[in-house]
């Protein structure tokens, strides 16, 4: 295995996280509305793309281990399903 | 130590995975059905505030305190990746180090935790009771929330016997692989925060 360490790239995420997380609040305490729901959720998924990509280190694995990562996304497509539904109810 | 710990040991190449070991895949493995265990918890979550008279979590959760803790948990992160990138550089000094700053980091978080919840429970929240609205607010925020806590205490434990391990020399000559496998154990409870922390506490 190669031996990949890139510490300036590590700090550059941490700061990123922590500026997103930063925006995060502001936008809580200040949008509202749909506004406010689809930025919050731009947000966290940005933050745990980050996550995954850097610091789990997808960046550099192939794509059968990406794809398999990636499924939980579906979680995503029965949510909107099922809220919609209990809506239209 | 055996000599068989003191090397780096060569993962045959495999045209789907690459050089991933089988420890990798089997841990992405156990934590996408992980993350779907969530993502269940999430979807139920968000299906009772969909038809439910929800509160307002801002107006009974303490967001500023819970920040805080996010913030450290990102953290335990950062040091997490450095543990790792000083193990494949042969530090041992510098991988105990960067461990046992990750558990402190889940420590924090988890007193952190505690203090919150005892907070709510004395102000009338349980997990079947909620004085100021419906009971499953605190029902998904006692599951949701506790079921995270139990990932985070379960990643302090597995982090410290990799630091013990580490400390008995067990990853000398940069053999990292189980924690790397730690590593992305961490990460995946970071991450799961992240998204409970928006749709439990922020939206």
């Amino acid at each position: 295995m190669p031996v990949m360490t890139n510490r300036r790239e590590y700090l550059l995420v941490f700061l990123t996280l922590g500026f997103l997380t930063a925006v995060e609040i502001w936008v809580a305490k200040t949008a509202t509305g749909n506004i406010k729901i689809w930025t919050l959720i731009a947000l966290a998924m940005s933050k745990a793309a980050c996550v995954a990509t850097f610091f789990m280190h997808l960046k550099t694995e192939r794509n059968w281990l990406r794809i398999i990562a990636a499924l939980p996304l579906l979680a995503g497509i029965f949510a909107y399903v099922l809220i919609r539904e209990v809506m239209y109810r | 130590m055996s000599p068989s710990h003191s090397a780096v040991t060569a993962i045959p190449y495999d045209k789907h995975f690459g050089h991933a070991s089988g420890g990798k895949i089997g841990m992405w493995t156990f934590l996408v059905t992980d993350a779907m265990t969530f993502g269940g918890f999430l979807i139920a979550y968000a299906n009772l505030r969909a038809y439910l008279d929800w509160p307002t979590p801002s107006d009974h959760l303490n967001i500023g305190l819970t920040a805080v803790a996010t913030f450290i948990l990102i953290m335990s992160s950062v040091s997490m990746v450095l543990a790792l990138a000083s193990g494949r550089e042969d530090h041992r000094r510098g991988m105990i180090l960067w461990l046992g700053i990750t558990i402190i980091g889940g420590l924090s978080f988890l007193g952190i935790q505690s203090y919150e919840w005892t907070h709510l429970i004395r102000d009338g929240m349980t997990f079947t009771r909620f004085s100021h609205g419906v009971p499953q607010f605190g029902s998904t925020f006692f599951l949701i929330t506790g079921f995270h806590g139990f990932h985070v205490l379960s990643g302090v434990i597995y982090l410290a016997v990799i630091m013990a391990k580490a400390m008995g020399g067990r990853y000398d000559g940069g053999n990292v692989d189980h924690v790397e496998l730690a590593g992305l154990f961490w990460h995946f409870v970071d991450l799961i925060w992240i998204l409970v922390f928006t749709f439990i506490y922020l939206l």
